[in-house]
């Protein structure tokens, strides 16, 4: 009896003993793995980044804060915070109320709401803008509006309205798995309690998914400046009238103003560099 | 508040839930609806917390008052769910505060008030201390006596209860059903709790509704349900049970060569079923002139304060579980493959179901 629980704890210690050996790969094989992985990011990340910085200030301080002051440069800053200030709040909007009644509701028609969501990720950015290129210009809907004065497409609402198709499932992809994972028992118990919906929205759900929420406008955000097919195909390229961010640095570029597209490159980077800081304190705040 | 819940029927798509169900509910009381899960009564529970709605056949009064259609925002229920769904970015104190926080302007109480009392509930629920703490930090038992602060805040008319000690440990389960009971008989709100535990219910509640398949199958106080379960389902539902292979005719029953009275004088059944509890036997090593059940002791297993014996009957080999106490056992003394002499105490014959 005695040898036989022995004999039992020397193999299971022996099974755990072999166990850690079997996960535990040899060190040039760790070593190398990480070499790839580190080298990868090296090329394709951080050089990049540096090359960025590097041709923008080539030239030193004064010619890039006078690229950024352009005229033409400064009309592509405007408008592309002019898009994300209308794109991203309605892409909130959207993504809440979608999100809230996926995971809070039962109704017929769930899963293909969840795949349409899924849409602008699955079509090419290009095709996204051709389809309200296509509406508005070759269709009587589109005639109707130009009769109307209403010039949509070559002009800031026609970006915006790119912008919103391309952007708009960060938002609720990045709150449905965060909100059917923690059910709706709380709303229904602050319901209980006599809340009315708007009240619980606002103390209980909010609070709930507000560091979520956060990390989809950041995404969302950074995807809305840094759009650039679908925003191509709807802006017709109006130099200092429909040119945003992206645009405008295609267009120094392949008019060899190289510094210059850089500095406004360097801007992209900059929100980008922002973005990826307010994602690892998002992150961080997250788990407890 | 009374209670009544008049034909009350509930369909998930082609799911039944509840089919038909009437029930009334006395002030003041405490109420258990027990049965197995998907008996339909965490559905019943949400239906009159108004939480669900019940297919249209159907009302439910409060007080003679139909709120049928009005939300749970608007009845006045307190509500404590099985994982308590406590706002966990909320301290305990504004936790038990926020029925509170959250009425209109015009009933809302000043802030001093709401300190008062939820200071008054934290001590009711004994908590005394421990309302700067976060849910994450408080342990199970905590938890509960906090959701159950949080839905005696709002002074509800009627409270409910979802299994309200499922997911304890058994020490702090017994330590809580106690308090419960206490907390009840002190501040007499009409409460209803579900549970699938029969010895819970049984403990707990002045009456015991029982469950199953969407539809009640007794209402009464845990010893009439206990003692004259009005079913097999019953039978079988609440605590340990023997069913041994009988014929009945002329009113009686007869197992072996033992003839027990039924008072089903018109049923005539071959091979029907009788239901006897492991502690509801006699145990004798010999027959002293009795008709008996003579059987065979395979195992004896002893369980804290009863001695609980496997035997086998010597005419059709069927088992049976038989609970002595520890002085019955002494004083049989029995031994293993030992012949031994039953005779039922009681039994219980029902009339076949022809239900599926």
């Amino acid at each position: 009896m005695a040898g036989g629980i022995t004999s039992l704890v020397t193999t299971t210690h022996r099974l755990t003993h072999s166990g850690r050996q079997v996960l535990r790969e040899p060190a040039w094989a760790r070593f190398a793995l990480l070499a790839v992985a580190l080298g990868f990011l090296f090329l394709f990340l951080f050089v990049p980044l540096l090359c960025v910085f590097t041709e923008a200030f080539k030239k030193g301080w004064h010619s890039y804060a006078a690229a950024l002051g352009d005229r033409n440069s400064q009309s592509a800053i405007f408008l592309t915070l002019k898009v994300c200030v209308v794109a991203v709040p309605l892409n909130v909007i959207f993504g809440v109320a979608a999100a809230w009644s996926i995971t809070k509701f039962r109704f017929k028609g769930k899963n293909f709401l969840l795949t349409l969501i899924d849409l602008p990720f699955a079509v090419s950015p290009v095709i996204s803008g051709l389809v309200f290129v296509l509406i508005f210009s070759h269709t009587a809907f589109g005639d109707w509006l130009k009769d109307h004065g209403w010039k949509i497409i070559f002009n800031t609402p026609g970006l915006i309205l790119a912008t919103l198709f391309v952007t708009f499932p960060f938002v609720a992809r990045e709150l449905i798995p965060l909100m059917q994972s923690q059910g709706s028992d709380e709303e229904q118990a602050a319901i209980s309690l006599g809340a009315n919906g708007w009240k619980t929205f606002w103390h209980v759900t909010l609070p709930n998914i507000k560091w979520g929420l956060l990390h989809g406008i950041v995404l969302c955000n950074a995807r809305a400046m840094g759009e650039f097919g679908a925003v191509s195909v709807v802006s017709g390229h109006v130099q200092g009238k429909t040119n945003t961010i992206p645009l405008h640095i295609e267009v120094l570029y392949e008019s060899s103003l190289y510094s210059a597209s850089f500095a406004m490159a360097s801007l992209l980077t900059l929100l980008a560099l922002l973005t990826l800081i307010v994602k690892i304190v998002v992150e961080r705040q997250h788990k407890p | 508040m009374k209670i009544s819940i008049n034909n009350v029927s509930k369909n998930f798509g082609n799911f039944q839930a509840l089919s038909n169900v009437d029930l009334g509910v006395k002030s003041g009381e405490l109420l258990a609806l027990l049965g197995p899960s998907g008996s339909g009564k965490t559905t019943l529970l949400r239906i009159i917390a108004g939480l669900e709605t019940p297919n249209e056949s159907g009302a439910i009064l409060f007080g003679g008052e139909n709120v049928t259609y009005r939300g749970a925002k608007d009845r006045g229920v307190g509500f404590v769910f099985q994982h308590y769904a406590l706002f966990r970015h909320m301290t305990v104190f504004e936790n038990i505060a926020f029925g509170l926080r959250v009425r209109p302007a015009h009933t809302r109480p000043g802030n001093g008030e709401i300190k008062d009392r939820v200071f008054k509930l934290l001590k009711l629920v004994q908590l005394g201390g421990l309302e700067r703490r976060y849910p994450s930090q408080l342990s199970g038992g905590q938890r509960q006596r906090v959701a159950l602060a949080r839905a005696l805040a709002v002074e509800p008319k009627v409270l409910l209860l979802d299994e309200p000690f499922g997911a304890l440990d058994a020490k702090v389960r017994k330590e809580l059903r106690r308090w419960l009971r206490e907390l009840h008989s002190e501040i007499h709100v009409t409460s209803i709790f579900v549970t699938h535990d029969q010895e819970e219910a049984l403990e707990l509640a002045d009456r015991v509704v029982i469950m199953n398949a969407g539809r009640i199958e007794q209402i009464g106080t845990p010893e009439e349900v206990y003692d004259s379960p009005a079913n097999s389902f019953i039978y079988k539902f609440l605590g340990s049970v023997n069913t041994l292979t009988t014929s009945v005719s002329g009113g009686d029953a007869h197992i072996g060569n033992v003839t027990f009275p039924t008072g089903l004088t018109n049923l005539n059944e071959p091979e029907g079923v009788a239901f006897i509890r492991p502690h509801e036997f006699s145990v004798s090593k010999s027959a002293n002139g009795r008709p008996t059940l003579t059987v065979t002791l395979k195992h004896i297993q002893p369980v804290g304060a009863t001695i609980r014996l496997e035997v086998t009957r010597q005419d059709n080999g069927e088992i049976l579980d038989v609970e002595l106490s520890r002085e019955e056992y002494r004083t049989v003394n029995p031994k293993i493959n030992d012949t031994l002499h039953l005779h039922p105490q009681r039994l219980q014959v029902y009339p076949p179901d022809f239900s599926i």
